[in-house]
């Protein structure tokens, strides 16, 4: 008969542990008494610490390839004027974050459409239209009135995430399903800027979500006042659209009590966990999204079967020692252990986020995290409960 | 405009380090920029890049963001400002480790005793005070629901105005209610007599009136205090002994010589059935019955705290 070996002990204990691991997502994911407790633990990923608490706030990552435009609520007629200034400058590409639903004034809408089809290198925004859960897939799109549309390009400005939740990730290209193939906001930007770093990341990604690597909040990227330009008579103020990428949007303050609207959580908030306020404007994503785009800076993630392994491996190996601390040193077994498992926890977070913050690399060790906290209870119940009842689990000698 | 051209795009040819030519990153208001040549200026835009050694004339109203290499400055005193110390001092900066240790440390302060909470909360300008007061300081009533009784809206004073606009409006709608214009950072008003809806959502909001002034827009500049809040608020036509009612058939309620802590029960149930307003009130009320009960004080704090303005939970604790 094969005697059962330390190393079987600890497969099971590591079997145990992501069983139990697996129970309690299962259960938490799918009660709704727990929502509250689920979005917050939902929307909160170890990498939100790395962007919101870890970069070093004083330096700011200059982008000088695009200019943000600030419009509040203008009248069309005005947004009309507004884009034949910039275009007068020959910037690279115009990208209008204003979707222009329905016709309102006549003499607006025509200068408008008029303008439009004058510039030309425009993208204007548009929206994915809701999932359809029984067919699986994104039916089509809402774009603005065909006036506006008419021989512009149209990229969505969707985020995969709602105002409520963090904007981590964007998809690049959606196929809907009426097989149209279509092309996010900054993506579509980026593409008019440089069209080989949009190919690449294409034939990289496909139509896979992309995490985004924010370079900064609005302070590294250029910035002008749309009401100022239509104000102005002098042309200086126009040479910062020559040969740069313009995003005409709503980009407010960033004062706590500037408006919402339009405004987004992403990992750069402050307050990575709970209850806060929005922290970016929509236009401000796109900005960042086009200049990752443009310098190709992804973030790399790990295949899932590798980080699998690595947690299981993680996991197993600290059984295998907290195991051995249960019968080597049963009198010291829980101060020797916690003092392991902190430590352990700090030396791998670190690792973790310097991986990130230098390379990067990021790595959800969540997983392994819990397991590791897991491991010393679990390691108590089965030498204490499932160990004595089962005797094969146990050599002849054994008790 | 030859000057302005040479300005904008010279370094561009010339440098190899572009990204250490500093760039006007925003900049709004007259702005002067003397390139070196004594007696000869140029405004300055966003886009400009400032080259040589010469300096910066910001005026009245004027807003300038620059970036060398990854230091950012921000101007917005009226002043002569050399470019060569600019940049000359170093930004405050923690190599990843520190940042890496002071975040373990503030974890570490947040998991420790109850006072220690207090003290990591009143330390931390992390994760603790986020955001601070989300920009609801000094602005009465916060948000929740309103009795159909006189009502003073307060809001914090701002320093350029010389009266205040405060409109309500159907939030539904954008339809105005009403708008009064208030010399000084509060007005009364009887909501009973304002033509509101019962169980229907309104905000209410103020505008500081200022001399005319010929900066465009708050981007990028510090916004005013008061201006472009929004605070939202269910108008509902219950009565507040009604609301009141559960607690003030209690016992305890009854039996209790202290009208603070009537005050402080009474603040609690309002508070449950979402009479934000109200419930500050009681709690006002109760602490100028008994200034320093330990236990209305930290549950007032508590109550600041939830509902984000934080700067006076703060107070309520320090003054303890």
């Amino acid at each position: 008969m094969l005697l059962p070996t330390r190393h079987l002990h600890a497969l099971i204990i590591t079997a145990l542990i992501f069983v139990l691991i697996g129970a309690v997502r299962l259960v938490t994911f799918n009660i709704h008494y727990f929502d509250p407790f689920n979005n917050g633990i939902r929307d909160y990923e170890i990498t939100d610490i790395l962007f919101s608490q870890l970069r070093d706030p004083e330096r700011v990552d200059r982008e000088d390839r695009i200019v943000l435009v600030h419009v509040a609520k203008p009248q069309r007629a005005e947004i009309a004027e507004l884009l034949t200034k910039i275009g007068s400058r020959s910037p690279r590409v115009i990208g209008v974050d204003i979707l222009f639903s329905g016709r309102k004034d006549p003499v607006g809408d025509s200068l408008l459409a008029a303008a439009i089809s004058a510039t030309p290198s425009i993208v204007m925004a548009s929206n994915l239209a809701p999932y359809d859960g029984q067919r699986k897939g994104i039916p089509g799109m809402i774009y603005s009135d065909s006036i506006f549309t008419r021989g512009a390009r149209s990229a969505y400005t969707n985020f995969l995430a709602g105002t409520d939740r963090t904007v981590r990730l964007f998809n690049p290209f959606i196929t809907t399903l009426d097989g149209r193939q279509e092309v996010s906001f900054g993506a579509a930007l980026a593409q008019a800027y440089a069209p080989d770093r949009v190919g690449k990341l294409r034939w990289q990604r496909g139509e896979r979500p992309v995490r985004i690597n924010y370079s900064g909040g609005y302070r590294g990227f250029l910035r002008v006042d749309g009401g100022a330009i239509l104000e102005t008579e002098a042309e200086d103020p126009l040479a910062v659209f020559r040969d740069r990428i313009v995003i005409i949007g709503f980009i407010d303050s960033q004062e706590p009590d500037a408006p919402i609207e339009d405004r987004y959580f992403t990992p750069l908030n402050e307050v990575y966990t709970g209850r806060s306020l929005p922290d970016m404007y929509g236009a401000v994503i796109h900005a960042n999204i086009v200049s990752m785009i443009l310098d190709g800076s992804y973030i790399f993630e790990l295949p899932g079967w590798l980080e699998a392994l690595l947690v299981v491996g993680f996991t197993y190996v600290n059984v295998l020692v907290i195991h051995r601390i249960y019968h080597r040193l049963p009198d010291s077994y829980h101060g020797v252990t916690r003092v392991m498992q902190l430590v352990e926890l700090f030396c791998f977070f670190f690792i973790v986020a310097l991986l990130f913050y230098h390379f990067r690399l990021k790595i959800d060790f969540s997983t392994g995290f819990l397991a590791l906290v897991l491991a010393y209870d679990i390691v108590m119940i089965y030498e204490s409960f499932i160990r004595k009842r089962i005797p094969a689990l146990n050599p002849p000698d054994h008790v | 405009m030859c000057k302005a051209f040479i300005l904008l795009f010279f370094p561009l040819l010339l440098c190899g380090q572009v990204r250490d030519v500093p760039l006007v990153m925003y900049a709004t208001g007259p702005i002067d920029y003397e390139g070196g040549t004594p007696g000869t200026s140029v405004s300055v835009y966003t886009g400009t890049y400032l080259t040589g050694q010469g300096a910066l004339s910001l005026g009245e109203d004027a807003t300038l963001e620059a970036v060398s290499g990854d230091r950012f400055v921000r101007l917005s005193e009226p002043g002569r400002y050399p470019i060569s110390e600019l940049f000359e001092q170093e930004p405050k900066s923690d190599g990843f480790i520190d940042r890496f240790i002071n975040f373990v440390r503030r974890g570490l302060d947040q998991s420790a005793s109850t006072e220690d909470l207090e003290h990591a909360y009143q330390e931390n300008q992390g994760n603790i005070s986020g955001l601070g007061d989300a920009g609801l300081s000094g602005l009465l009533p916060f948000g929740g629901s309103l009795f159909p009784v006189i009502t003073t809206f307060t809001w914090p004073e701002d320093d350029a105005a010389t009266s205040y606009r405060l409109r309500v409006v159907d939030s539904l709608t954008e339809a105005v209610v009403l708008t009064a214009t208030a010399r000084d950072t509060s007005v009364q008003l009887d909501l009973a007599g304002l033509y509101l809806q019962d169980d229907r959502r309104y905000y209410w909001e103020v505008f500081p009136n200022a001399a005319p002034s010929n900066t465009p827009s708050r981007l990028g500049a510090q916004a005013p205090a008061v201006a472009g809040t929004r605070i939202y608020f269910t108008f509902r036509t219950r009565d507040r002994s009604e609301v009141l009612a559960p607690v003030t058939e209690l016992s305890i309620y009854r039996g209790t010589a202290s009208e603070a802590q009537r005050r402080l029960l009474e603040a609690m149930a309002l508070e449950e059935a979402d009479y934000l307003y109200a419930a500050d009130r009681a709690y006002r009320d109760g602490l100028a019955q008994e200034p320093d009960n330990p236990v209305i004080r930290r549950a007032y704090a508590a109550f600041l705290s939830r509902w984000n303005q934080r700067s006076r939970a703060r107070t309520m604790i320090q003054l303890r």
